[in-house]
C-alpha cells in the first residue's frame, strides 16, 4: 500500500525539480535515493583532486587573497567543478530533447561537440524516439524519477529493438549505479506522458548513451529484477542513514555522584 | 523479468540440443535428470537476459578486436 496519494507529479524549479503527491508530500527521487543509499568512495578522491586542480589552476589569484578568503575559495572549489559538470549535463539534455523533436538546437560552443556526438548517435542507430524526458512513478514503492529516452533503434544483428536509455555526459563514464536508475524507471508502476499516466511498455534492452565532446558510446546496462531489488535496498539504506542519528540517544546522567578520585604518586 | 531455464543435452556434436526455455527450474532439473539417465548427460543453464546477452557479446567482440 502506497504512502503517497495519486497523482504524483514533477515540479520544476530554478535549481532543478522535485516530485509531490496530491497531498503535497514530497516523493523521493530516484537519483536522490541512489545518492543517499549507495556508497561512492570515488567521490572522496574526486573531491580531493578537484580541490587540488583548482589550487594549481588559480595559484596566483589565491596567493593574492587573505588566508580566510583563500580557505573559503578552496573549500568551495569542488562545488564549482560539480556545478560546471551539472550545467553541461542539463544543457546537453535540453539540446538532446530539441534534436529528438526534430528541431534545430542552438547550443553554446562548450557543448557543441557533445550535441554533435548525440546527433550522430541518433543517426547511426536510426533512433526513433517514443518518449523523451518523462516521469516514472511507483506508487507501490514510493519513488519518482525522470527517464531520458524510450526509443526504438537498430542494433547490429538484432534489427529494430525498443530500448530504455539514460543519457550520461560526465567525463568519467557510466557507473554501475546507472543500472539501479534504469531498473527503477523500468519497474515503475506508471510513466507519465503529457500529464497522462500509463503502464510502461516493455523495453527489450536497457542502456546508457555516454556522450562526450569527442564522440559517444552506446553502452548496454543490465537493469533487471535483481537490479531493481538492489535499488529498493539502496532506498532502505538511505532511509536508515536519514534516521540513524535518532537511534543514538544523549548520555545518561548517573543517579548519584561518585566521590572516587584517583590519587597519583608524586614522583 | 522472470528467470528462464534451458536444458542442454550433449550428443557429441559442436552444439548441444536445447530444450526450453521454461520458467520452471524444478521441471528443467527433473527433465535434465531424466535425459541424463535415459539418453546422455544433460545440464540446466539459466538463460541470460537480452541486455546481459548484449553485454556478453560486445565484451567478447571488443576483446577479440584488441591488438
Amino acid at each position: 500500500m502506497s504512502r503517497f496519494t495519486a497523482p504524483i507529479r514533477r515540479h520544476d524549479t530554478a535549481k532543478g525539480h522535485y516530485y509531490k503527491d496530491a497531498t503535497g508530500a514530497r516523493v523521493p527521487g530516484v537519483t536522490t535515493i541512489i545518492d543517499d543509499g549507495v556508497p561512492k568512495p570515488a567521490l572522496i578522491n574526486w573531491a580531493a583532486n578537484a580541490t587540488a586542480d583548482y589550487a594549481v589552476d588559480n595559484w596566483d589569484d589565491l596567493g593574492g587573497l587573505g588566508p580566510a578568503a583563500r580557505l573559503k575559495k578552496l573549500q568551495n572549489a569542488r562545488y564549482e567543478a560539480k556545478d560546471t559538470a551539472s550545467k553541461r549535463g542539463t544543457e546537453v539534455h535540453l539540446a538532446a530533447e530539441q534534436l529528438l523533436a526534430g528541431k534545430p538546437a542552438q547550443v553554446p560552443e562548450e557543448i557543441a561537440g557533445h550535441v554533435e556526438a548525440y546527433a550522430r548517435f541518433l543517426d547511426e542507430f536510426k533512433v526513433e524516439a517514443e518518449h523523451v524526458e518523462f516521469s516514472c512513478v511507483s506508487y507501490k514503492w514510493g519513488y519518482a524519477g525522470t527517464a531520458d529516452l524510450f526509443a526504438s533503434l537498430v542494433l547490429p544483428d538484432k534489427g529494430r529493438v525498443r530500448m530504455l536509455l539514460d543519457l550520461k555526459t560526465s567525463r568519467s563514464g557510466v557507473f554501475g549505479e546507472t543500472a539501479l536508475q534504469l531498473a527503477a524507471y523500468r519497474h515503475a508502476d506508471v510513466w507519465i506522458i503529457d500529464g497522462e499516466e500509463f503502464t510502461p511498455p516493455t523495453a527489450d534492452y536497457t542502456a546508457a548513451i555516454h556522450v562526450r565532446s569527442d564522440g559517444y558510446d552506446l553502452v548496454p546496462v543490465e537493469a533487471g529484477e535483481a537490479e531493481f531489488k538492489d535499488f529498493l535496498y539502496a532506498a532502505r539504506v538511505g532511509q536508515f542513514v536519514a534516521r540513524s542519528r535518532d537511534l543514538v540517544g544523549p548520555p545518561i546522567i548517573s543517579p548519584v555522584s561518585s566521590a572516587f578520585r584517583l590519587i597519583r604518586d608524586a614522583q | 523479468m522472470t528467470k528462464l531455464w534451458a536444458v542442454l543435452l550433449d550428443i557429441g556434436t559442436a552444439d548441444p540440443l536445447v530444450y526450453g526455455p521454461t520458467e520452471d527450474e524444478d521441471t528443467a532439473r527433473d527433465f535434465a535428470a531424466f535425459l541424463t539417465t535415459e539418453v546422455e548427460p544433460a545440464r540446466v543453464v539459466e538463460l541470460l537476459s537480452p541486455t546481459k546477452q548484449l553485454i556478453s557479446f560486445w565484451k567478447h567482440h571488443n576483446e577479440e578486436r584488441k591488438p
